[in-house]
């Protein structure tokens, strides 16, 4: 039997309700697709073939595979940071350092700085145990889920109490406490909250927390412009019967943070080695690094796919700054290359923190009268492209005292410290094209 | 004049409200379901990319994606012991706040402890009348008469659930 139309319409008060969640969900952010196929084999030395590597350079590799080998057999393996220096010989026979015999980690944690494993990219707490603990895990929340505050909150007590970064007390609405961080730097968090795991999703929260538990953090943009963190009481806690993870983050030793893509730790940790061995200097306590297979995400390797490092120092501010390097696969771990960073996949780059970066803009504030010429599209912006933040797809040159930040995705700050746009939104310039060399806007409004 | 086929960005911009939505009514929480509306979008656009794209609208084809990583959630929360909540200090606590945001959640909940997942999920399909019931059929593997029998069967079930008028 046909049912008939009224039987088909919802009570008015069900329809208000499902309508309702809208309001409860957040707003959709800017699509950035997945980037990158796996990269063809690139060995030190050789220059990559069309297809893949030739037979020749496959026989080389493979007879020193072999040596490698013999010569690896020999020496006791060892954890970097261990203090056992002499023994720090994973570097490799190959590696252009290790010519003076068996180096030494460019140096353990030092105290008081936890070095934080990231898993960016990931999506939660979840995923934070599966590839960190190899292990199931509890979910769970707490009240804190409930506390409400505003970003008003934060500036008043901010303002009360002078902390411009770091930890902040703040009294929310029905006198609740809430402890909260100032900054835009997730790791640093981490570092702050001696909590030595940490997955950075791309949708403004992170999971901080140890090998037992993890707790959710969201941020939050206060009016004046600052980045306030706080913990929803969400949190994940390692399953019973859960084996303890066979690599404590210590393991990888001296560094801000490290972020495993694609690898095991194991396979993480001997790429770290081979790349420190080869550059020492690169690695130290102010240090970001990202080590990620060029193998697709299915792990089936291309023969000779390599294991991408990037090293980033703290406060680096172009790509000069960045130590690439190129490690042979899991098999082939003696064969490392520095590279340049531009060589490395742009999804590796990303994945080390986002600075904050000067924006193109003018000296000095505009006097004349904003001309009449207009430019609109949506804001877009990459720390790795000089242009840093533009409009649709042209380069802008922003009025004197703007700034941009990456939080991870991109903010723009106007000159009181309000954020004006984030990435993705329309944005309406005013002014006029310069007559740099490539074609430039020149702003001299934002948004009216 | 042939339109041009839409980009995936397009049809990112135009309907990711729309699987979030979707994703958030059937799991009840939004971080799943922004997980889930993540995760339907990159394998979508792996599929467009590869020509593997939809033959007709955009929106039935992705929440047919979204709605099988949705099933998935639903076989791995079986696996997954929630922890005791607080002295049910969460719920309290957002029942004070009396925010819109909470109070859906919660009613939500209740719908789910009434209304079996099916005809939950083609009220949850049919409410914005933005598909057609060969569309709905389409996302659940229903005909279209099996979409509307489901759908008079949710209505009369609801009708004995009154306080979820409220």
């Amino acid at each position: 039997m046909t049912p008939r139309d009224d039987d088909l319409s919802l009570p008015p008060a069900i329809e208000a309700r499902l309508r309702s969640i809208d309001d409860a969900l957040p707003p959709t952010p800017p699509w950035h697709p997945p980037t990158e196929e796996p990269r063809p084999l690139r060995v030190a030395g050789v220059r990559p073939a069309s297809r893949g590597p030739s037979a020749a350079v496959l026989l080389v590799v493979l007879a020193a595979v072999v040596v490698a080998g013999v010569w690896l057999g020999r020496q006791p393996a060892v954890v970097p940071g261990s203090g056992d220096a002499s023994a720090s010989a994973t570097a490799g026979a190959s590696a252009p350092a290790a010519s003076d015999g068996p180096t030494a980690p460019a140096g353990t944690t030092a105290p008081g700085r936890p070095v934080v494993e990231v898993l960016r990219g990931a999506d939660d707490g979840d995923s934070l145990y599966a590839r960190r603990n190899g292990c199931g895990s509890l979910v769970g929340a707490d009240a804190a889920t409930a506390i409400v505050f505003d970003g008003d909150d934060v500036d008043r007590a901010a303002a009360e109490t002078g902390v411009d970064a770091g930890w902040l007390e703040v009294t929310a609405e029905g006198g609740q406490a809430v402890r909260v961080w100032l900054g835009t730097d997730p790791v640093a968090l981490a570092v702050d909250a001696a909590t030595p795991l940490a997955v950075i999703g791309g949708r403004g929260d992170v999971w901080l927390g140890s090998t037992e538990r993890v707790g959710r953090w969201v941020s939050l943009t206060t009016p004046a412009g600052r980045v306030a963190w706080w913990q929803t009481g969400n949190s994940v806690a390692a399953a019973e019967g859960c084996a303890p993870a066979r690599v404590t983050p210590v393991a990888f030793g001296g560094l801000r943070s490290i972020t495993c893509g694609r690898l095991s730790l194991d396979a993480c940790k001997s790429a770290l080695d081979v790349a420190r061995g080869a550059a020492p200097e690169a690695f130290g306590p102010d240090v970001d690094v990202v080590a990620e297979s060029s193998c697709g995400p299915n792990n089936r390797c291309a023969a000779g796919a390599t294991v991408d490092i990037a090293a980033v120092p703290a406060g680096w501010t172009g790509l000069d700054d960045v130590r690439a390097f190129e490690v042979g696969d899991p098999l082939l771990m003696f064969v490392v290359r520095e590279t340049t960073a531009d060589a490395l996949p742009a999804h590796v780059l990303a994945l080390v923190g986002r600075p904050s970066l000067p924006l193109p803009t003018f000296a000095a504030p505009s006097t004349g009268a904003c001309r009449l010429a207009r430019r609109e599209g949506a804001l877009q912006g990459s720390p790795w492209d000089e242009r840093v933040a533009w409009v649709g797809t042209s380069a802008v040159r922003w009025p004197f005292g703007f700034t941009a930040r990456f939080v991870p995705d991109l903010e723009l700050v106007s000159p009181d410290g309000a954020v004006i746009a984030r990435e993705g939104d329309s944005v309406v310039l005013g002014g006029g094209w310069t007559t740099e060399d490539r074609p430039t806007f020149g702003a001299c409004s934002v948004n009216g | 004049m042939a339109e041009d086929p839409p980009t995936f960005e397009a049809a990112y911009r135009a309907h990711h409200r729309d699987v979030l939505r979707y994703a958030a009514l059937m799991l009840g929480d939004p971080d799943e379901a922004a997980d889930v509306a993540a995760d339907a979008f990159t394998r979508a656009f792996s599929a467009w990319r590869d020509g593997r794209g939809p033959t007709g609208r955009p929106l039935p084809w992705l929440l047919v994606i979204a709605r099988r990583l949705v099933l998935d959630r639903y076989r791995r929360r079986r696996l997954v012991r929630w922890l005791p909540l607080v002295g049910g200090e969460r719920l309290a606590a957002a029942a004070a706040d009396g925010a819109t945001a909470n109070e859906v959640w919660i009613w939500l909940a209740e719908l789910a402890a009434a209304l079996p997942e099916r005809q939950r999920e083609v009220l949850f399909l049919r409410f914005r009348r933005d598909l057609s019931d060969e569309e709905i059929g389409e996302v659940m593997g229903l005909s279209a008469s099996g979409v509307r029998s489901l759908l008079s069967r949710a209505v009369h079930a609801l009708r004995e659930h009154p306080e979820l008028s409220r």
